[in-house]
């Protein structure tokens, strides 16, 4: 199978959420390319080449996968500073999160979010959703020009 | 009367008239008695003439017829002679008696008789000497001088005594004339003061005639008069006799009785109306005959359509002399009046009523001097004052100075304003010395001409009102500060809920993903128990997920904005039995499902609570080998209701109360899985729509669950 697997950034400030995010990527192996940041700070900071960030490869990732609730500056947050920018504004961000609250999905929609999913608690249901999102936005989506692409 | 008095000067000229012509009558017939007695004796002049004359001619012939025979001696010519001779004493006598009344004539005749009688004997003379003597002793004796003179003297006498008639006529004739002219004068004036008197009585009875014709007319254009205004009067006019008999009576009378004026005439009331009415009506009639006074009275007549009160004026006719006559009567129908006055009565005695029954206080007071000359019953009873008491008083007079005062200025302002004062509260001091508050309106009312003649007031006792008012408003800040303390509780509870959600889900997650990650690196080399073990592990973080994610279905439906539409509830039960259908597959179920309405409210939970009542209905048939499930509705109180019933376990009904709570369970998760939200979900819906839930059952007897919804409800928080 010739997968065009493309960079993701992962903002997710449970250790233990990263780790079985990264565990559903990697299952797959869909995981060649992804950037764990810990708080919504980090997350900017990556995207803007800002603190130990700064000297990064260039190139947006091709898929932004935001956890809601996180220090400093949270998901929605994030997400509002993306679609403001005028450089990061066209990549795709999905809410990977536990809240189900419908003032959350509805913010992030009003956002501009282009999807919003909600963790399963049980594992194998959790592996099935990171796995469809990680095909579908790392694989068959076609990101917009600016998105870093590798071969493999 | 005044003709008759006028006829009088008529009658004196009309009698004086006849007496002036019975004066010229007696005049004319005196005159003409005088001109004849003048012809008489005109004649007996001519008579006397004519005898003095024949006496002459007798004379005369006496002489010549001598002379003849002297002359001839004939004898033939001696015949005049005799014939004289004869003739002259006859005459003399005829003379005599003619002038018998004349002294004068008679002395001439007197003075005459013995001429002639000479002289007759002087001719005797001659002719014997002619006879005897001859020619010549004759001659010889005439021309004597005697005979000559003879002749003249009683040729004198015969003339004067000729010229004595004719001078008698003459003066006569003269005397007649003048009596005759005199008379004339007097007749031509008497018939000319005759003419005019009669012409002006003439005149006078023309006049006399035309006005009588005149007050003719006028009497009967009066009578005419009379009788229209009897007949077109609205009261029945009558004029009876002292028998009551009626001899005059006005047209009006045929409008109320069955009987024409013309029949009516004569007859008397006895004829007219029964015995009893009429006996009534006469002996008033009596009494005014008796006292000879006018009487007027009300009274009761039966009449054409009915007993009708009429107003009978009754009074005596008198003749000349005082003596009462005839009996005079006018009569008005006062019916209507009388029934207006009454109406008028009872509508007062209604409005006093009204005013004395309407349970606030209701008063009047003059405009001048604002003294009370109204209170009501319930103003009494308010006030403790009695009407006695307080009518003619004022607010002085009973009040403290500062409300009489505050009362008597806003009198005031409501007169000079004209209009309605509505004051909403105000203190008064009764009687008894408590203190209430009214809600009062003063209003002018209004005399004749517009200026305002009283105040009136209505008072509603407002103390229970207010004391009840400001116990409410105490309350109401009470439940404010309560509400507020709630709304803050409600929200810490959503904040925690939404912790819930978020926070006990990740570390679930995490035991969950970490199990599944051992178990797949470790499969290998662990025994049966700890691969047990691992599966518990699983299901209770599993089962444990559940419960969250069901809190947080039961914690969204009490928040979550809720729609309100039209639900038609038949196609949702549809479409949920279709969802099942995996579920059951293998299990016996008979759907019993009634036609369902279309409710209002909101699509997805009404949805949720249907798919919570069926499942449970599923879930708790599970052990019967044939399972009855009924869906149906029926309405109460205008509520729909909407129950499922079930031929399942059922339920002890004295835990029923706990059936709807969250996490209530009546049975061992063992022998029903299920986290005991459901219910309690179907009842925070049915709550938010404003409906009721509840539940019948008893153990292995299956159980209905029910729901109501209001028609047209409003949605609630």
């Amino acid at each position: 199978m010739m997968t065009e697997l493309k960079r993701i950034l992962l903002a997710e400030d449970d250790a233990n959420d990263v780790e079985l995010t990264l565990a559903a990527l990697g299952e797959h192996r869909l995981a060649n390319e992804v950037v764990v940041v810990r708080d919504g700070a980090e997350a900017l900071d990556y995207l803007c080449h800002r603190g130990k960030f700064e000297g990064r490869a260039n190139g947006n990732p091709a898929l932004v996968l935001l956890d809601i609730k996180m220090p400093k500056v949270d998901g929605l947050e994030v997400l509002r500073r993306i679609r403001s920018d005028e450089k990061l504004r066209r990549i795709p961000v999905v809410m990977l999160t536990s809240s189900r609250e419908e003032r959350d999905v509805v913010d992030s929609y009003n956002l501009g979010v282009n999807a919003y999913v909600v963790k399963p608690v049980a594992f194998h249901e959790f592996v099935e959703s990171v796995k469809s999102l990680g095909v579908f936005w790392a694989v068959l989506n076609e990101p917009p020009p600016e998105s870093v692409q590798r071969k493999k | 009367m005044k003709p008759r008095l006028r006829l009088k000067p008529g009658i004196l000229g009309f009698g004086l008239a006849l007496v002036l012509l019975i004066g010229a009558s007696w005049l004319s017939y005196r005159t003409t008695g005088r001109l004849l007695e003048a012809a008489q004796s005109r004649q007996h002049t001519e008579d006397v003439i004519s005898e003095v004359q024949q006496v002459l001619a007798l004379v005369v012939d006496l002489e010549s017829g001598s002379r003849g025979f002297v002359i001839t001696g004939t004898d033939r010519f001696l015949l005049p002679y005799q014939a004289a001779v004869e003739g002259i004493p006859t005459r003399i006598a005829d003379l005599r008696m003619l002038t018998a009344d004349n002294p004068r004539q008679q002395r001439q005749i007197e003075a005459l008789d013995p001429l002639l009688k000479e002289k007759m004997a002087w001719t005797d003379g001659t002719i014997s000497r002619r006879r005897e003597k001859g020619l010549e002793a004759a001659a010889a004796w005439i021309g004597s001088e005697r005979g000559r003179e003879l002749m003249v003297q009683i040729r004198e006498i015969l003339t004067s005594m000729e010229e004595e008639e004719r001078q008698l006529s003459i003066g006569r004739d003269l005397a007649l004339a003048a009596s005759t002219s005199r008379m004339n004068l007097a007749l031509l004036t008497s018939a000319a003061l005759s003419l005019v008197l009669l012409s002006a009585v003439f005149i006078a009875h023309e006049r006399e005639v035309r006005e009588r014709r005149r007050a003719e007319e006028q009497a009967t254009r009066s009578e005419t008069r009379l009788q229209a205004i009897l007949d077109h009067s609205p009261a029945i006019i009558y004029v009876q006799d002292l028998d009551g008999r009626v001899l005059l009576v006005s047209r009006r009378f045929e409008y109320f009785y069955p009987m024409k004026v013309e029949e009516m005439i004569g007859k008397t009331v006895y004829d007219l109306l029964p015995k009893e009415a009429a006996d009534a009506i006469r002996a008033n009639d009596l009494r005014v005959l008796q006292t000879g006074t006018p009487l007027t009275v009300e009274e009761k007549v039966p009449q054409n359509d009915g007993v009708h009160t009429r107003l009978l004026t009754r009074f005596p006719l008198r003749d000349a002399t005082g003596a009462i006559y005839a009996l005079g009567g006018i009569s008005t129908d006062v019916t209507e009046r009388k029934r207006a006055e009454n109406e008028v009565r009872e509508t007062q005695v209604f409005l006093d009523s009204v005013v004395e029954n309407i349970p606030n206080m209701i008063f009047v007071k003059r405009a001048g001097d604002l003294r009370f000359v109204r209170l009501n019953r319930a103003g009494e009873e308010l006030l403790g004052h009695s009407r006695e008491a307080l009518i003619g008083k004022n607010d002085h007079d009973f009040f403290p100075k500062e409300q009489a005062d505050a009362f008597t200025s806003r009198d005031r302002e409501v007169l000079e304003s004209r209009t309605l004062l509505d004051i909403p509260e105000e203190p008064i001091e009764t009687k008894d010395g408590r203190r209430r508050f009214l809600h009062t309106k003063k209003v002018p009312l209004f005399d004749g001409s517009g200026r305002p003649a009283f105040l009136l007031g209505i008072s509603e006792d407002i103390t229970e009102r207010k004391m009840a008012l400001e116990e409410i408003e105490r309350l109401n800040v009470a439940l404010r500060q309560h509400s507020a303390q709630l709304e803050s509780a409600i929200k810490e509870l959503e904040s925690f809920s939404y912790s819930v959600s978020h926070d006990l889900r990740a570390p679930l997650r995490h035991i969950s993903g970490f199990t599944d990650l051992l178990r797949r690196h470790a499969e290998a080399s662990l025994d049966e128990k700890s691969r047990g073990y691992l599966d518990t592990i699983a299901k209770s973080s599993k089962r444990m997920g559940e419960l969250i994610d069901d809190l947080l279905v039961f914690s969204r439906m009490g928040r979550a904005e809720m729609g309100l539409a039209r639900v038609p509830l038949g196609p949702i039960v549809a479409e949920i039995l279709g969802e099942i259908q995996q579920d059951v597959k293998g299990r016996k179920i008979d759907w019993r499902i009634d036609p369902l309405p279309e409710v209002q409210g909101d699509h997805a939970m009404l949805r949720q609570v249907l798919v919570n009542l069926i499942s449970n209905a599923v879930k708790y048939t599970g052990a019967r080998p044939e399972a009855r499930i009924e869906i149906g509705t029926q309405s109460s109180n205008g509520d729909t209701v909407v129950f499922v019933r079930d031929n399942g376990v059922g339920f002890d009904p004295r835990y029923a109360h706990k059936l709807f709570g969250v996490f209530q369970r009546l049975h061992r998760a063992d022998q029903f899985e299920g986290t005991g939200i459901g219910l309690a979900n179907v009842r925070r819906i049915i709550h938010r729509h404003g409906g009721k839930t509840w539940a019948e059952g008893a153990p292995d007897q299956g159980a209905t669950f029910y729901f109501s919804l209001p028609r047209h409800q409003e949605a609630t928080g």
